[in-house]
């Protein structure tokens, strides 16, 4: 790391401006440096707009402690009234004065056009302008007489925002409340605990004290062993954060459900889930001895999107991803953040236990891309569209603390807000069809996000306790 | 309506510009030294250099003539650059160079040489960190220019220039309306509760999504 940070100019320095041409021993240097700025730049934007992830964050503290300089740049950047001011010193400077000067010192010279050509031009601004004006007049126009026939009246609507809920169904039926449930050790299924270690967390530990994989071994040939299910279930209004027993961590975002062994025997970990879900799929090769063996692979069988329609199969190895599930939205999405995953569609008939799929049926998925499936009762008209740059952060915003949409109607958006604020919502009359793009934290009232789209020009009322989307 | 005479069309504006036509295309004009390639260039990175220069020297007006030149640098060789990162790299470098320089200079009138050293080693300790600075700036400012052009407006009067919203709706010569009330109320939801949250990806999607159909 030193070596990164140190100039390498120190003897140099009493050269002058020479150095820095591209190709240039020095600037090969200097650029390593350059990528160390930009690294530490797009941290600093990504804390800034409040989208920096914890290991994101780890790494921009550790570059920051070794550069106090730096700290202070993230303190200015930071501080909302710092930010403006240097924004402001930033803005300072008559960039066109000094283009003038530049331009003049390093003689250049507009390219110089024909006659025609200058003419021309003047020609099609003449007609954009009449062709603007018309509209802006026509628009203006259109405006007024709507505004004098239509009160806008805000709706108030204080709903507060859904928090860390779930409930846990263990395999003997019971079913734990985790919003009271006390830290600690909540329940025993066979050698394991499960324990809750904050607000929002849950998690697995062998009471043997051996790491799950060493017991895997272990029982290789008992096949009496039984293997206990449990179900960590979000309300509507809820999210959860669960570590699986292989270590693989999930996420639950509202109205979902994780279904899983409480500890993973044999070559493969499946799981069971409904509704969105992001997964940070453990490496599976954790087997202390001959690395090489059979990878553990690990398989998410998503229940149907509708009722009475197949569902779907993720089959993975050591990634990142999210799975969008809920019956409302008609279609699976996987998004795949890192690492590869393979995608087959299950008939609604199908098992979920034993693989039924055959391997031709998969698709795959590779980083920031997305795949769609649709399926039907019978499975026969499953399909699976896979569409490239899908901005990923956008599919996972909703772990990191925000809504997130791009190009979303307002029907998907209120979706979202009913998972989120557990309200429903109804719609009135013909609704506009406006496409809407933006993100905002979940931690705000659903005000906030009602204000912003009454903003954008979407109208509500409030009505028997539910929230009408009007004309 | 504020297009320029480019050839590209609109405004360039960096990320703007990203649209408009790619890196590759742009380098090839650049390196073929098409003045309005240079131009693009210079939005590009042109305040960002003066305000790195400017704290540098803690001289505004040297820090400018100092940005100044390293464009000029620039433009001169405008044959030898391949990537974008690459011409960020020149100008960069050429500029703290510059500015080092500068400071011995003016240390030199007036220091001794055990102060000139000290400062020396205090400068190039502060030289990465004014170029994180100047770059995390020129990305904000660039989400800023982004925004829909009546939203920025409103943005600047508000923050830059401290207006309030009586004057912004002289200036803007928004009637008292409907739009009006909105626009108002606008200002009021940035200003309290959504400004201390993350106030770009707020703002940005807030001010976005009123652009869809306005």
């Amino acid at each position: 790391m030193p070596k990164y940070f140190s100039f390498p100019i120190k003897e140099r320095r009493l050269k002058l401006v020479s150095i820095g041409m591209p190709g240039h021993p020095d600037t090969e240097m200097n650029l390593s440096e350059l990528d160390e700025v930009e690294h530490v730049t797009a941290l600093l934007l990504k804390q800034l707009r409040q989208e920096i992830t914890d290991d994101e964050l780890q790494d921009l503290n550790n570059r920051l402690t070794a550069h106090p300089s730096w700290k202070q740049i993230q303190d200015h950047l930071n501080d909302e009234k710092q930010l403006l001011a240097d924004l402001l010193t930033f803005n300072q400077v008559d960039t066109e004065a000094w283009w003038k000067k530049i331009s003049e010192q390093a003689n250049l010279h507009t390219p110089s056009r024909s006659f025609l050509q200058r003419w021309s031009t003047w020609v099609v601004a003449a007609l954009l302008m009449m062709a603007i004006s018309f509209a802006c007049w026509y628009f203006i126009a259109a405006k007024k007489q709507k505004g004098t026939t239509e009160k806008y009246i805000p709706v108030i609507i204080n709903v507060p925002p859904g928090g860390n809920k779930a409930s846990l169904t263990l395999s003997n039926g019971d079913v734990i409340n985790l919003d009271n449930a006390a830290n600690g050790t909540v329940a025993e299924e066979g050698n394991e605990k499960v324990i809750k270690l904050q607000s929002g967390e849950l998690a697995y530990q062998s009471s043997t004290g051996n790491p799950e994989p060493a017991i895997d071994k272990m029982h290789e040939g008992n096949q009496s062993e039984i293997i206990n299910y449990n179900t960590l279930s979000t309300p509507r209004g809820g999210q959860y954060h669960l570590v699986l027993p292989d270590g693989s961590k999930v996420w639950l975002n509202a109205a979902s459900s994780i279904t899983y062994p409480t500890r993973f025997t044999g070559n493969e970990r499946r799981v069971t889930v409904t509704g969105e879900v992001y997964f940070e799929v453990a490496p599976s090769n954790l087997s202390p001895a001959g690395a090489g063996e059979t990878k553990r692979s690990f398989t998410v069988d998503v229940l149907p999107s509708a009722a009475g329609a197949g569902g779907g199969r993720i089959e993975v190895l050591g990634t990142i991803f999210n799975v969008n599930a809920y019956e409302d939205e008609n279609v699976i999405k996987t998004t795949l953040l890192k690492g590869k995953v393979r995608i087959a569609s299950l008939p609604a008939d199908a098992s979920f236990t034993l693989s039924s799929t055959t391997t031709s049926a998969y698709k795959l998925l590779l980083p920031g891309q997305q795949a769609e499936l649709t399926t039907t009762t019978s499975g026969r008209n499953d399909s699976i569209k896979i569409i490239d740059g899908i901005d990923t952060d956008m599919a996972v915003a909703w772990k990191n603390g925000l809504h997130s949409f791009k190009n979303a109607d307002i029907k998907s958006i209120m979706r979202m807000l009913a998972r989120w604020y557990n309200v429903d919502i109804t719609y009135e009359g013909k609704i506009p069809d406006y496409k809407f793009t933006g993100s905002i934290p979940r931690s705000e009232n659903i005000s906030s996000v009602l204000s912003m789209l009454q903003y954008a020009g979407m109208h509500f009322k409030l009505k028997d306790g539910k929230i009408v989307v009007v004309p | 309506m504020d297009c320029t005479n480019s050839p590209w069309g609109g405004v360039i504006s960096h990320r703007g510009m990203k649209h408009q036509f790619q890196d590759l295309s742009l380098l090839q004009e650049f390196k073929s030294g098409n003045t309005h390639a240079f131009k693009a260039v210079y939005d590009m990175f042109f305040p960002s250099l003066c305000f790195f220069a400017k704290r540098l020297v803690d001289n505004d007006a040297e820090g400018e003539d100092i940005a100044a030149d390293s464009f000029i640098k620039l433009i001169n060789r405008h044959g030898s650059f391949d990537t974008l990162p690459n011409i960020k790299a020149f100008l960069y470098i050429t500029t703290r160079n510059a500015c080092l320089n500068y400071l011995r200079f003016s240390q030199r009138q007036t220091a001794s040489k055990k102060d000139l050293a000290l400062l020396q080693d205090e400068t190039e300790e502060h030289v990465l960190s004014h170029m994180v600075h100047a770059e995390v700036l020129r990305e904000v400012e660039n989400e800023i220019e982004q925004l829909p052009r009546r939203c920025r407006q409103i943005f600047k009067l508000i923050y830059y220039e401290r207006k309030s919203a009586d004057e912004i709706a002289t200036l803007l010569d928004i009637s008292i309306n409907t739009v009006w009330v909105q626009r108002a109320k606008a200002i009021q939801l940035i200003r309290t509760n959504l400004l201390k949250k993350g106030m770009l990806s707020i703002l940005l999607c807030f001010l976005a999504m009123t652009d869809n159909h306005s």
